[in-house]
């Protein structure tokens, strides 16, 4: 089995973890933990085409944030448990930990490195999400204000 | 005469107050079980609306709500709510978003919605079995993700049985919650790197699957969300509690490594 193989099996099968903890209903299981393996497929290819780890996540973020709310408003639930059990793929555990113990161990340069390698992947992850919550709010606002035109015409 | 206009006609100050108690009741429960602040506000708001208010004020944040409904005939209820404690059930966010459409739907009389209130609060108790399957599953999943190998996988198993020990104690003792984190983390480091030693796994993969369940990511999501959605203060109050338990699970594994160090000299 390849690495990458095993990574969208993996996020899939950690997501439906989360998704118990934080206590989706057994019908929503399927739907986190597909968004986090797809989310971590279109990881994967922004990266194999030379994307970067920066722009990799960001985009995989977006798709997740698209996925969520499209998922939120089909079966009408709360965003956002079902946000984080999608994103959690991305989110950065294994460099977390390497700046942690870099600061135990006192590698001051492994420190920084390692440091801004978390700090710049959770910056795509928000640069991602925030990028489809601005657009999602001025389609709403569109929407809004095209359905209130509606009724005064009606009237 | 509808169920709704019983609800709602010849207001009084005793009915207004009791009106706004429960919907501070709502807001809380919302907040507490995961809910966005704009979803708090806005429910409160809707559900004013609905039984009658002619303006309704809302803020909350992460630890407090105000609200100051207006009535016809110059009723006007102010109060607080101290919000605190977090469950974030989706359960029970449901159960109580639901309530909410029903009583903008039609504003059942307010003695009838607290009991429905009691009866939604009362789903979705989150059995420990639940949390120890999620958790296996979450932390043995995300070492194999990292690059774990059998052996990363079978010893991130046992130290999550460790992590959700601490946290379930750390739960009934109604403790402190970086405390907890120390703990949580300190454990976890001392397991993870006695079972390293034993067996030969790597360090890095078990911590790096622990960890997952133990960085505050949710909050994180949920404070991002805030401060874009506009809610400064709340999403500044999130992320600070996020960073401050990123840094004790930092404490917690570095007292770990020093515990061993000092054993190992």
């Amino acid at each position: 089995m390849t690495p990458e193989l095993i990574q969208i099996l993996t996020s899939f099968t950690g997501s439906v973890g989360f998704s118990l903890l934080f206590g989706l209903r057994k019908k929503q299981l399927p739907v986190a933990a597909t968004g986090a393996a797809l989310t971590w497929c279109v990881y994967l290819i922004v990266d194999y085409f030379g994307g970067g780890l920066f722009l990799a996540n960001m985009v995989a973020a977006i798709f997740a944030e698209m996925y969520t709310e499209v998922f939120v408003r089909v079966l009408k639930i709360p965003k956002t448990v079902l946000t984080f059990s999608v994103v959690v793929s991305l989110i950065p555990g294994r460099a977390l930990y390497q700046t942690m113990n870099y600061a135990v161990s006192s590698n001051f340069s492994g420190f920084v490195h390692s440091g801004m390698v978390t700090l710049s992947v959770a910056a795509a992850i928000a640069i991602g999400i925030t990028v489809v919550l601005v657009l999602m709010q001025f389609w709403n606002k569109v929407c809004r204000s095209y359905k209130e035109r509606k009724l005064k015409k009606a009237e | 005469m509808t169920e709704a206009c019983v609800a709602t006609q010849g207001m009084t100050f005793e009915k207004a107050t009791e009106i706004v108690n429960f919907v501070l009741n709502v807001g809380e429960h919302l907040q507490i079980n995961g809910g966005e602040i704009s979803r708090v506000e806005d429910t409160i708001q809707r559900i004013c609306t609905a039984y009658g208010a002619v303006r309704t004020d809302v803020f909350s944040i992460t630890s407090a709500t105000f609200v100051t409904a207006i009535w016809e005939g110059g009723i006007v209820v102010t109060q607080s709510r101290r919000v605190g404690g977090v469950a974030k059930n989706t359960y029970r966010l449901e159960a109580i978003n639901a309530l909410s459409r029903e009583i903008c739907q039609t504003p059942i009389p307010i003695e009838e919605a607290r009991k429905k209130l009691d009866v939604a609060l009362k789903q979705g108790k989150g059995s420990k079995k639940r949390f120890l399957i999620g958790s296996l599953l979450a932390t043995t999943s995300y070492a194999a993700f990292f690059g774990g190998d059998w052996k990363d996988v079978f010893v991130t198993f046992a130290v999550t049985f460790v992590i959700v020990a601490c946290q379930l104690a750390s739960d009934y003792l109604g403790g402190n919650r970086v405390l907890a984190n120390i703990l949580c983390c300190f454990f976890a480091g001392l397991f993870a790197t006695l079972l390293g030693r034993w067996c030969g796994s790597s360090l890095t993969m078990v911590m790096s699957g622990c960890i997952m369940v133990l960085i505050p990511g949710i909050s994180l999501t949920s404070a991002i969300e805030n401060l874009i959605l506009g809610d400064t203060l709340s999403g500044l109050m999130g992320t600070m509690e996020a960073l401050l338990t990123a840094v004790a699970l930092a404490g917690g594994f570095a007292l770990s490594q020093m515990v061993l160090g000092g054993l190992a000299v």
